[in-house]
């Protein structure tokens, strides 16, 4: 292991996490680092970008638009703590405003509704063709509250999530299992992947691949990478990806004067707590850790 | 997968016809034990068991693997035995290392019970940091660990988890010395020391946040290693530290039981693979003379957890 992928593994031990990483230069292909960059790790949120990726190409064939309007209702949209996902009344709003309250807030009843309308084939044959083959949807946040009620054979999510927050560990819950084929799984190799054709216009249209880049770049949530680079002048293009043991982000620094690093960072921790600033602050340090060697 | 230890699953399940008994049987929780088997049924591709609310029963599958199941378990058992055989030696060895943190009582009252759990055995129980104990023990230099939480390590089997209470060690001269319990909120002012961050940073992090939570936040916090040392800055002034021995008093400095103990030493006894025979009962003797009558802190998260955790606030 080098000098450098010790400083990162020491970020994550630091924190008590299992880590994985893999950045890579935009604007100097090959130049890249990772630690267990082929390792595949539960997605979470993370699935919410492939998805956007997928809009985008229906977008770009005609096969949704892009302002159509969609209704998200309380009594069948899937719960959350934020956007649409987290209100009390019915919410009408175009498909681009969907995929842009996914993006950055995470808003699980946009995701789902947008990931229905798509189908997880559609999503899954966008990343085919874009030679992803480590990554694989098989469904959305419904999707994995299902599993986690099914783990415990609990009757309903809220319970779930006491039980597991008093579970002793969690690397042997099937929600966390990234080798089960109901799993939606990812590899930190492939969300860089996936942002570099994303940022040159490749996994899309340039419009579309625009469009994408700006509402990553809106993405709310800085305790991650966006805290690893607190410069008014130093864009961060984010996604993230949360859910009890999971911590993930992946997205782009852009300096001004054209260097882009696409780095993805996925965490496991063995602590079923909602809250571990430790490991988003180790998120942070190991993306900086990671950027510096690449400078 | 540990494809052994799940067939050990499967043959108690199919004993016991039952998740809770079979989990009884094994020493463990039922969660673990039903996530074991369906990842053996994944692994296998059949269903061993029909589930229904009279309890299990085997499928067609299952009784057709049940015995060949047996047959591999008791090869392994021999394929022991013949290893310990060619050891040869006139005493068992069982090497025990145990993470920084605890005091002189629980050693005592942990090398006691492991030596009277297997009297055949020398049981050499020595401290070390957990990552170093995470590495002893893959490569086989140690038999059971006793680590500090939090810890992400791959290839090891985990036994249960040790809660120890922490209590102060603060100043003779302090109000609370002579009252016998204080209130972390009461510490404000006063320096904290600890062990060296290095030794488990994360476990150092949790315990700092967690007399911030309790309304102490240290003027300042250091790292010193030596326990003497330790009490002699106590002794000094202005300083508290904390331990997980009992309530005393001497040479300036007293140790007081925090109210509501909101502070503990969290352990988790580990090995790796499956435990020689002979000394198999040590994990649950080793949490047996760590604990003694202290509820684990359970979690009452908030009833609307933070936006940042990305949950519902009132699930469906």
């Amino acid at each position: 292991m080098s000098t450098a992928a010790h400083g990162i593994q020491r970020s994550f031990d630091d924190a008590g996490v299992f880590g994985y990483l893999h950045a890579r230069a935009l604007h100097e292909p090959g130049r890249e680092i990772g630690l267990l960059p082929d390792d595949p790790v539960v997605l979470a949120s993370v699935f919410k970008l492939p998805l956007a990726v997928a809009f985008a190409r229906a977008v770009d064939d005609g096969r949704l638009d892009p302002t159509e309007p969609v209704t998200l209702s309380p009594d069948t949209r899937t719960p959350g703590a934020t956007g649409f996902a987290a209100m009390s009344d019915p919410v009408t709003i175009s498909w681009r405003d969907a995929v842009r309250s996914m993006m950055t807030v995470s808003d699980n009843a946009a995701a789902d509704a947008l990931l229905d309308a798509l189908g997880t084939d559609d999503v899954n044959s966008t990343l085919a063709e874009l030679g992803l083959t480590s990554t694989r949807v098989s469904g959305g946040t419904r999707h994995l509250y299902a599993s986690l009620i099914a783990d415990f054979g609990s009757p309903s999510l809220s319970e779930a999530i006491r039980q597991v927050q008093n579970a002793t560990t969690l690397d042997e819950l099937t929600s966390f299992d990234p080798h089960l084929t109901t799993s939606t799984v990812g590899t930190c190799r492939d969300m860089t992947a996936l942002l570099e054709s994303v940022w040159h216009d490749r996994a899309a249209s340039a419009e579309q691949c625009a469009f994408i880049r700006e509402v990553m770049a809106q993405q709310v949530w800085t305790q991650r990478l966006a805290a690893a680079f607190p410069f008014d002048d130093v864009v961060v293009a984010g996604k993230t990806g949360t859910f009890l043991a999971l911590r993930h982000e992946v997205g782009v620094v852009e300096y001004p004067n054209g260097e882009a690093y696409a780095v993805a960072v996925f965490t496991l921790s063995t602590r079923a707590r909602l809250i571990l600033p430790g490991a988003d602050a180790a998120i942070a340090q190991a993306a900086k850790l990671a950027v510096a060697v690449l400078r | 997968m540990d494809l052994v230890r799940h067939l050990a699953y499967f043959t108690a399940i199919a004993h016991e016809r039952h998740f809770g008994r079979a989990a009884q049987r094994l020493g463990m929780r039922q969660p673990p034990l039903s996530q074991g088997l369906r990842r053996l049924e994944s692994e296998l591709g059949v269903r061993l068991f029909d589930r229904d609310s009279q309890g299990v029963t085997l499928t067609d599958a299952g009784t057709a693997l049940l015995p060949a199941a047996h047959r591999v378990l008791d090869e392994v058992e021999q394929l022991q035995l013949l290893a310990r055989r060619q050891e040869t030696p006139t005493r068992e060895r069982c090497t025990v290392r145990v993470a920084p943190g605890l005091g002189a009582r629980h050693y005592a009252a942990l090398v006691t019970a492991c030596r009277r759990a297997v009297p055949s055995a020398d049981v050499d129980v020595s401290e070390q940091s957990t990552a170093d104990q995470v590495q002893d023990l893959l490569q086989g230099r140690a038999d059971i660990g006793i680590l500090r939480e939090p810890v992400a390590a791959r290839g090891l089997t985990w036994g249960a988890r040790v809660v120890v209470p922490l209590r102060c060690l603060m100043p003779a001269d302090h109000p609370a010395a002579a009252a016998g319990r204080v209130r972390l909120r009461d510490l404000s002012g006063f320096e904290l020391i600890l062990p060296p961050r290095d030794q488990a940073p994360a476990a150092h992090d949790e315990l700092v946040a967690a007399c911030e939570r309790h309304g102490f936040l240290a003027g300042k916090v250091s790292g010193v290693a030596d326990d003497r040392l330790v009490h002699g800055l106590v002794a000094s002034g202005g300083q508290v530290s904390f331990t997980t021995d009992a309530p005393s008093a001497g040479e300036g400095a007293a140790i007081v039981p925090i109210d509501d103990e909101p502070l503990v030493l969290t352990l988790r006894v580990a090995w790796r693979g499956t435990l020689d025979v002979h000394v198999r009962s040590l994990p649950q003797t080793i949490v047996g003379a760590l604990t003694r009558r202290h509820a684990s802190p359970t979690v009452h998260p908030g009833r609307t957890p933070r936006a940042a955790s990305e949950l519902p606030a009132e699930p469906a």
